[in-house]
């Protein structure tokens, strides 16, 4: 199991809580960020994506991609290593030459 | 004060053209997010009803309508970059407003309209890719 400050999580979306959009965003951004190290002080955000299958993908830049590009020699591949929790959810590591591809 | 049950109102409405300058987007009259999806329905046989729905189809869009015509007519259809806005609480509690942002946001296009004795106004449009064909292009994050 790593240790380190996850760059994504796969998160459940029976996470959300609340009837009302800012209720069910704020309440994964909550969970999320402390786990991100997001530093909220010096502008930094934890971004939700609804995904297929109940999922939500979340990373600290609204533009980081789950698998790499279409247009990349290793498309098609994960961005990430994945490590499942004990409670359902995964934590994701970038792999080596993921960092500024998206 | 608690977080009302109502949002109103879009700011801090910016595009983000690839490798320019942000350009912010003011006197906003609407703005829309949507996620785009599409379902495909199926019957066959002696089916009434559709027997499956399948939502095989999911293109996030998104359109601004302003009065400043002038911004919206100086993107030029196809640009390529990023959308973002913030939905405001309706009676402006921190914690109820919601940042959106659209990743990979191409403008479609922008369409003017005017009344005699009217503002005019313009709305322009965005389509969304996603550049991995799996990740949803569309986030969400609060202020």
């Amino acid at each position: 199991m790593l240790d380190s400050v996850p760059d994504a999580l796969m998160l459940p979306a029976t996470l959300k809580r609340g009837d009302r959009l800012a209720d069910r965003v704020d309440s994964v951004v909550t969970f999320a960020e402390p786990l991100l190290g997001v530093d909220r002080r010096s502008g930094g955000r934890a971004w939700v994506r609804q995904q297929p299958h109940g999922r939500l993908f979340v990373t600290r830049d609204s533009a980081d991609t789950i698998f790499f590009p279409r247009d990349h020699a290793r498309s098609g591949q994960p961005r990430y290593r994945w490590e499942t929790q004990t409670d359902g959810s995964q934590w994701g590591y970038l792999v080596n030459g993921a960092t500024d591809v998206r | 004060m608690a977080i009302s049950k109502a949002q109103i109102n879009w700011t801090g409405v910016s595009f983000f053209p690839t490798g320019l300058s942000s350009v912010p987007i003011t006197r906003v009259t609407a703005g829309m997010f949507s996620a785009g999806g599409k379902l495909l329905k199926f019957k066959g046989d002696t089916d009434l009803y559709p027997t499956i729905i399948s939502c095989p189809d999911q293109e996030p869009n998104a359109s601004f309508t302003t009065a400043d015509v002038g911004t919206m007519f100086g993107f030029a259809p196809g640009t390529g970059g990023a959308l973002a806005a913030q939905l405001n609480d309706a009676k402006a509690v921190t914690g109820g407003a919601v940042l959106f942002a659209m990743a990979n946001a191409v403008f479609e296009n922008a369409s003017a309209t005017g009344q005699h004795a009217q503002f005019a106004t313009v709305t322009g449009t965005w389509q969304a890719y996603s550049s991995d064909g799996v990740t949803n292009p569309l986030s969400f994050t609060r202020v």
